[in-house]
């Protein structure tokens, strides 16, 4: 896409791009020697017919960064403009002006007001009305507010192979330019054939999007709209198709592959057809396509969810709804290759130390949506934090780099101020996400967050887009958030404040009860099982839990609960009695998950309950099993009702006989009501 | 706490080695009573040396807990390794005063600690010697498992009131070396020597029982075996007969000659305390040459007569003579494995 790659660094959903452009004229390349030249008389009036695209930059930057930012390093002329110039665009009567639909839709959604043409002496006429447009074609004919001083182009259709003609645009950002080649084909446009594109040798670069292709007499034969990858070979329309367009409506139609990448295996053809009336004012026109956009990436997604609605999760995902995993990092759930699904934990995280004992950990698996988590530095629960966007994003800045590129330097951005919009989201498992909005304004994008609070801090995605696709992009998010999978971990303070935050966590929680006092034990009560920890596990202010989550099928339905719990008696130190619910595995399941069943049925092998120890006798542990003693009748998934794994694990100096003692406690003080 | 430390490595490295292949335990002392020493005298010069002796404490404790080879053997008073473990070492009062006196020590050095560290070295002291007497019984209770292993099968082919009457003689035995041996964890520091001393004495008398009964009781299955007319199987010569022997017994039936190998005691037995006599009968060539031999009176211990045997196989031997002539025979000998004292 024709996108100066000074206004940010970015990265773009790449299904979107494919969509609203063909990524074209990425790269400059040199012009072949002059074969002919137009007339100085002709040179000039070209330019006076021909302006430049613009977008305005914001007046004021609300980013903080590390340090002054070396603006000396950028361009003189860029450095004073106060405009993104992003294409071309030529004057076909006095106040009828054409472009390629990519470069006006790089201003859609824009944050700093409507895109307009600049002329030779930089004054900027914004643009008024849209009166045709078609994305697939990729041109718009508009007016403009003012009138700026035109010589309209000369029309002709008449073109033949191998007639000289001149790419004019705005190249590189430098201002007008005029170059020279043939016209070496006619290929048909690839999804129905319906007009032939010209294919041409004039060299064209970066920003001679929307500018006229003429022949040798300065008229206008076509729209530059496209580079050919690795030749140059260049696209333009025939402006035929331009004149004959309709001036009734605006039309969309467009084919792509429509899939979530790294979530789902399937694909489907997602079309994106619609229209709109036309002409219309400038803003009604970017609403207008900014609806059928967001009802295209629906409709593409709920056609991708009734096309694989048997292979959904819960579909293959019998290992995933027997396994309480123990990641303290979320994870996604994902399709493999053989469509089965599972959580995968993440193999390009990294963890960044925050003063005091906090982290912020992230992923980089999926760049279209990063895996973030913030644990907070200490075990008080601290109110603010759940509401303050501004203190959220400098925290998680520490751990995430979104750098400003400012000629060969990363500058380090640490804040972003208070997020423009905050909205809480539901979803699928009742889970409660804050989604907020950060302006990138230097680069006229925006930062998404969609973010879980855990009682020790937030898990969540984290991505950056330009203006024009936030819509698309937090669509995506939101579909992607069904698929996280995440452990819940606090000191007993925070889960106390955690729990009473009822706006901001999961119904799932409403009938989880906690109850702790120093010195004494710690007491869970879920409606699965009921844990009391006395004589094994000492609450104080430094004590730790986790609730682990898992997905079951509970009496036919997918069901999201608490899968297990394990309560530490001090975030540093290794004594902790941790439970973990496991679901009769079905019995095409791996010999060793079946062989696990076994033993734990049996209490014999590894759950016989005998005390032991690691070769350094510093850690020592015990495992047992725990059933409901009077199961549900209308029980779980495979008519036997689950077992809980439970391990008691500590490093302080015990012998074997405290060990058994705390093994029959732990059976007199846990009850499994499932 | 070297003694302990050593004590613990050797008898501990063995029982974790040993559920499988005993044999591959390091070599007791040839009586059992002998593995009965007492520990060293401890001396405490710091609380670090507190902390070693008390860790290596906690690690035989838990070595002991939970050693494969401890599994499943129980004592004549129904009580396994695992419950005198939990009972004698380190009880709740031992741990509680070491842990004051640890206290007190971090708050006291030189000379102030010096009272602390005695009481620290007493109170481990005799944790060392319960120590080494639990380790050490249930160590001879694991081998007793393997007498009895062989005993049972036995009494399984013997008459039934013979067996019935070993068995008897077997069990009293071994509540002796029980009644010693709880005598010796409750006796205070002054009667601890002679404590120890009948806690040998038993532990030598249990074997010896084992090993008299059982080959009693092997003689009489043989016995009866051969009125049966089964005689064992009987095993061929394995290599090529060596060159004629020239020498002759002097007397009409073939003897053992000189120059033969001593024979080989099997490792595992000798670990075990199991000592035999195998009865072999052997067919002796003219030429002095071993043709075949089969047991006549088992030793009750299927390793013991296969060692003997093996012994036969490599063994010289003088052919008869009658008229000046040497001359074919059968030949009884004793084969004998016994521990030296």
């Amino acid at each position: 896409m024709d996108r100066p790659t000074r206004r940010g660094a970015y990265r773009l959903s790449v299904t979107v791009c494919t969509l609203l452009a063909a990524c074209a004229i990425a790269a400059s390349v040199t012009s072949t020697a002059a074969a002919a030249a137009l007339t100085a008389e002709l040179q000039k009036q070209v330019r006076a017919a021909t302006f430049e695209v613009v977008i305005r930059k914001p007046t004021k930057d609300l980013v903080t960064y590390e340090k002054p930012l070396p603006l000396e390093l950028i361009p003189f002329t860029e450095r004073n403009d106060a405009y993104w110039p992003v294409g071309t665009a030529f004057a076909i009567s006095p106040n009828t002006f054409v472009t390629a639909a990519h470069v006006l839709i790089a201003g859609v959604g824009s944050q700093f007001g409507v895109p307009g043409i600049r002329d030779p002496d930089g004054k900027v006429y914004t643009v008024d009305r849209v009166l045709k447009f078609a994305l697939h074609e990729d041109y718009v004919v508009f007016t403009v507010s003012g009138t700026p001083t035109v010589t309209p182009f000369v029309v002709s259709t008449a073109v033949a192979i191998d007639d000289t003609v001149f790419a004019v645009g705005n190249a590189l950002g430098e201002g007008v330019v005029i170059r020279d080649g043939l016209l070496t084909s006619l290929t048909p446009e690839a999804q129905d054939g319906k007009w032939k594109w010209l294919r041409f040798s004039a060299a064209a670069s970066p920003g001679n999007s929307g500018g006229p292709l003429l022949d040798a007499q300065g008229r206008v034969v076509g729209v530059v709209t496209a580079k050919s990858p690795n030749e140059n070979l260049n696209y333009a329309l025939p402006i035929e198709q331009v004149m004959k367009g309709s001036d009734t409506a605006g039309v969309l139609d467009k084919r792509e592959s429509f899939g979530i990448a790294k979530i789902l295996q399937g694909t489907v053809v997602g079309e994106f057809q619609d229209s709109f009336p036309l002409p219309l004012p400038y803003q009604d026109f970017a609403r207008d396509f900014r609806t059928a956009l967001l009802k295209y990436m629906r409709g593409a997604q709920a056609k991708l969810v009734a096309a694989e609605a048997d292979n959904l999760f819960p579909h293959s995902a019998a290992k995933l709804l027997a396994t309480v995993y123990e990641s303290p990092e979320p994870t996604l759930v994902t399709q493999d290759e053989d469509r089965s699904w599972d959580a995968h934990s993440c193999s390009n995280g990294s963890s960044t130390p925050l003063p005091g004992d906090g982290s912020v950990w992230r992923c980089a698996d999926n760049p279209e949506a990063g895996l973030f988590r913030i644990i907070y530095p200490g075990s008080a629960a601290d109110e603010h934090r759940y509401h303050d966007s501004k203190d959220f994003m400098d925290v998680l800045l520490k751990g995430v780099n979104v750098p400003r590129m400012i000629g060969p330097q990363a500058v380090r951005i640490t804040s972003l101020g208070a997020a423009q919009q905050e909205t809480l989201l539901h979803d699928h498992f009742g889970r409660i996400w804050q989604q907020r909005i950060w302006s990138l304004g230097y680069a006229d994008a925006y930062v998404a967050v969609l973010a879980l609070p855990t009682p020790d801090g937030y898990v969540g995605f984290m991505s950056v887009m330009p203006s024009t696709l936030l819509d698309p992009v937090t669509e995506r998010l939101r579909f992607i958030a069904d698929y996280m999978y995440l452990s819940y971990s606090g000191s007993l303070p925070q889960w106390h404040a955690f729990l009473e935050r009822r706006e901001l966590r999961p119904a799932v929680f409403d009938h989880i009860t906690l109850q702790y006092e120093n010195g004494k034990g710690v007491r869970v009560d879920t409606p699965r099982l009921h844990l009391d920890t006395s004589g094994i596990v000492t609450a104080s202010a430094q004590s730790a839990m986790d609730l682990r989550m898992t997905y079951m099928i509970d009496r036919g339905h997918l069901t999201w609960d608490v899968g297990g719990v394990l309560v530490r008696e001090d975030r540093d130190k290794h004594t902790f009695v941790a439970l973990s619910r496991q679901a009769k595995p079905a019995d095409d399941a791996g010999k060793e998950r079946r062989e696990r069943w076994q033993h734990m049925t049996q209490r014999d092998g590894d759950f016989a309950g005998v005390a032991t120890h690691d070769d350094q006798y510093t850690n020592f542990w015990i495992r047992t099993v725990a059933g409901a003693e009077h199961p549900a009748p209308a029980g779980a998934e495979s008519g036997a009702p689950p077992l809980y794994e439970v391990v008691y694990n500590t490093d302080n100096k015990v012998l074997p006989r405290q060990m058994e003692d705390v093994r029959a406690t732990l059976v007199k003080d846990l009850r499994v009501t499932e | 706490m070297p003694s302990l430390g050593q004590r613990a490595a050797h008898a501990v490295i063995g029982l974790a080695l040993s559920s499988l292949a005993l044999s591959a335990a390091p070599l007791p002392p040839h009586t059992p009573g002998a593995i009965f020493t007492p520990p060293a005298v401890l001396q405490l010069t710091n609380l670090q040396q507190l902390d070693d002796a008390e860790g290596a404490l906690r690690r035989l404790i838990w070595q002991l807990h939970s050693a494969p080879a401890l599994h499943n053997v129980t004592d004549s008073r129904g009580r396994d390794c695992a419950q005198d473990v939990d009972t004698y070492l380190l009880s709740a009062a031992h741990a509680a005063r070491l842990e004051a006196l640890r206290a007190e020590l971090q708050h006291e050095s030189g000379a102030a600690g010096a009272p602390a560290l005695h009481e620290a070295a007493l109170l481990l002291q005799e944790e060392n010697y319960l120590a080494t007497l639990v380790t050490n019984y249930w160590w001879l209770q694991t081998l007793r498992a393997q007498h009895e292993e062989n005993l049972a099968a036995l009494a399984a082919r013997a008459p039934p009131d013979a067996a019935a009457t070993v068995q008897g003689e077997t069990a009293t035995a071994g509540e002796r070396l029980t009644s010693a041996y709880v005598a010796a964890l409750a006796a205070g520091a002054g009667a601890q020597g002679s404590a120890v001393a009948a806690l040998k004495s038993s532990a030598n008398g249990l074997f010896a029982t084992y090993n008299d009964e059982r080959g009693a009781l092997a003689v009489i299955v043989s016995e009866r075996a051969r009125e049966r007319g089964e005689n064992s199987v009987e095993q061929a010569r394995d290599t090529p007969c060596p060159a004629a022997v020239t020498q002759t017994s002097g007397g009409d039936k073939p003897r053992p000659a000189a120059g033969s190998p001593p024979s080989v005691y099997p490792p595992a037995s000798r670990a075990a305390y199991i000592e035999g006599v195998v009865v072999v009968r052997a067919a002796i060539a003219a030429s002095g040459c071993m043709l075949h031999a089969r047991v006549f009176d088992s030793s009750g211990v299927p390793d013991l007569d296969a060692a003997a045997l093996a012994w036969t196989q490599r063994a010289n031997f003088s052919p008869g003579e009658r008229d000046h002539h040497a001359v074919a025979g059968e030949l009884d000998f004793r084969v004998r494995f016994k521990l030296a004292q």
